[in-house]
């Protein structure tokens, strides 16, 4: 049970498992830097939203209140902006619509009504907590990897690489490194869905299958 | 049931292989002639590709759980046909780049040979294209000897030359004889220049079958009307469609990566227009590209489409079908 409260970072993660938000991740998040800035505003600006959010009154029609969630975050993302700008400016021209486009995340104009706030307030905010972590440790992984393998660089200081690969820093990279990731959460939640004796003889079996 | 499923699974296995043969045969004739021209490298490039293909297979089956095939070669041809792509003069870590790419992308992520979208081939060609433009388009000039260093960017006797597409991709007209061109004198990818054996071999992967004539006539036909109508040569018609023919790796492409069953349709009538897409969306590339490699791209493109052109096919044979019974029957109740 306590487990499946946390399921926001890992078997229900935003990009890697539902999908969702998928768009900065892959065309944006090319460098650590990037990543960081979309990663923490995304973080700012889906929590309060949604924090805000589960104060609008029920009665209001749907439409409305989706409205209502959508000018908020608005609200919240223009001092959330500024501080972005002054932390890291190149980033921000970089990343260009992006930015503003996470006002009107997946996150916040659907999820929000069929999944977090018909939960109580406590709950809301753990699941929501979860689900933003989620999704920046998967923009900032992404980030690092397309950068140290595609550029060379991490957060614009060169590393010894001895060869780097351009097309990472491109949209097909990000589609390639975020599919790659989510065989892999796939690949870890089937492995922890199995009980105890399964896994030994799972892996034993994988072994022989090898050594054959 | 169960025999009569296993006798076609053979049948198809056994197709397969002989394709495949048939290809990795005329790759190998392909080679003569860049041996010639520059070399063993090209031998070594290619034997570095087939190895890490091997390689691949091993790792990628046992990771990806994919049930190994007797007699599955198509690895193979991808790798040979990504070392002849390629320049003579590439570095040795660019074919290992390619092939690893091509097969852990393309092939075994959607499992394994007969159920790829993409051709490994083209995929691996457009990502190293893409991350080491510096090595996939400096083409050696024929007849230019290269050593067998790993890496030859430290060599200073290597002549360097621009290639027909790059020419004709600066508004520039070849200065090339046609029968330079035939024989393969000219700078360019390993094996996509000498003309005479490409199109030898693809007349005899026609007559076996392994390419379908509907595929590579739409395409070539399309490349020629369209030289004909949009020539970038300002010599002449005739110097336009063979140029447009001859340059960059579409004669090759048309040879080699169109033979890949599970990447191209079925249905006649899906490769003709599979074909015509194919050909004016390279034409298209070449007009406002600058690349030399602008086939595989587009490649992929339309291996994205290649079933919707079969639905294309399938509902073109039932109207065809539908209004000649209606016609029949017309026919009959006039009588």
């Amino acid at each position: 049970m306590a487990f499946e409260r946390l399921e926001g970072f890992l078997t229900q993660n935003t990009v890697l498992e539902r999908g969702l938000v998928i768009a900065p991740v892959i065309v944006a998040a090319n460098t650590l830097n990037n990543a960081l800035a979309l990663g923490i505003s995304f973080t700012v600006i889906t929590l309060l939203t949604l924090l805000i959010a589960s104060f609008v009154p029920k009665h209001l029609s749907y439409t409305i209140r989706v409205i209502l969630y959508v000018i908020t975050a608005c609200i919240i993302f223009i001092p959330t902006a500024k501080v972005m700008n002054h932390l890291f400016t190149e980033s921000i021209f970089k990343v260009g619509i992006f930015l503003p486009l996470l006002v009107t995340n997946s996150l916040i104009v659907t999820k929000s009504e069929t999944r977090f706030l018909r939960k109580p307030r406590l709950m809301m905010l753990l699941d929501v907590f979860c689900h933003v972590i989620g999704f920046f440790m998967v923009i900032v992984l992404v980030g690092v990897i397309r950068e140290i393998l595609g550029n060379g660089t991490l957060m614009g200081n060169a590393i010894n690489m001895p060869i780097h690969f351009a097309v990472l820093m491109l949209p097909f990279g990000g589609f390639i490194t975020v599919g790659f990731l989510s065989a892999l959460l796939q690949r870890i939640h089937l492995y922890l869905q199995q009980p105890v004796k399964q896994k030994k003889r799972h892996w034993a079996t994988e072994i022989k299958e090898g050594e054959k | 049931m169960m025999v009569i499923l296993e006798m076609v699974e053979k049948e198809k296995n056994m197709s397969n292989k002989t394709k495949h043969l048939y290809l990795i045969i005329s790759m190998l004739a392909i080679l003569i002639v860049p041996v010639y021209l520059y070399g063993i490298r090209p031998i070594i490039v290619m034997a570095i590709g087939i190895g890490t293909a091997i390689i691949m297979d091993m790792i990628c089956r046992i990771f990806f759980k994919t049930a190994r095939k007797k007699f599955d070669l198509s690895s193979i041809v991808c790798a040979m046909a990504m070392a002849l792509m390629l320049p003579a003069c590439v570095d040795y870590y660019v074919i290992v780049v390619a092939v690893v790419t091509g097969l852990l992308i393309a092939k075994y992520p959607f499992g394994g040979t007969d159920h790829m979208i993409f051709h490994p081939a083209a995929l691996g060609l457009a990502t190293v294209a893409i991350s080491f433009p510096e090595q996939v388009f400096s083409f050696p000039a024929p007849q230019t000897k290269l050593g067998l260093a790993a890496s030859l960017n430290e060599q200073a006797q290597i002549i360097y030359s621009s290639s027909p597409a790059s020419i004709l991709n600066v508004g520039g007209t070849p200065k090339i004889s046609y029968f330079d061109l035939l024989l393969g004198n000219f700078a360019g990818a390993t094996g996509a220049t000498c003309i005479l054996v490409l199109v030898l071999i693809l007349l005899f992967l026609m007559v076996r079958k392994v390419v379908t004539y509907q595929l590579v006539f739409s395409c070539l036909a399309t490349v020629v009307i369209y030289a004909t109508l949009f020539p970038r040569v300002a010599t002449g018609t005739l110097n336009s469609i063979v140029f447009e023919l001859t340059s960059g790796i579409l004669l090759f492409g048309v040879t080699f990566l169109l033979s890949e069953p599970a990447t191209v349709p079925q249905t006649g009538f899906g490769q003709v227009f599979y074909g015509f897409v194919l050909a004016i969306c390279v034409m298209l590339f070449r007009t406002v590209g600058s690349l030399d490699v602008e086939f595989v791209f587009v490649l992929l493109f339309t291996n994205a489409l290649s079933k919707e052109f079969d639905k294309l096919g399938h509902f073109l044979v039932r109207r065809i079908k539908g209004e000649a019974s209606n016609q029949m029957k017309a026919g009959d109740s006039n009588i």
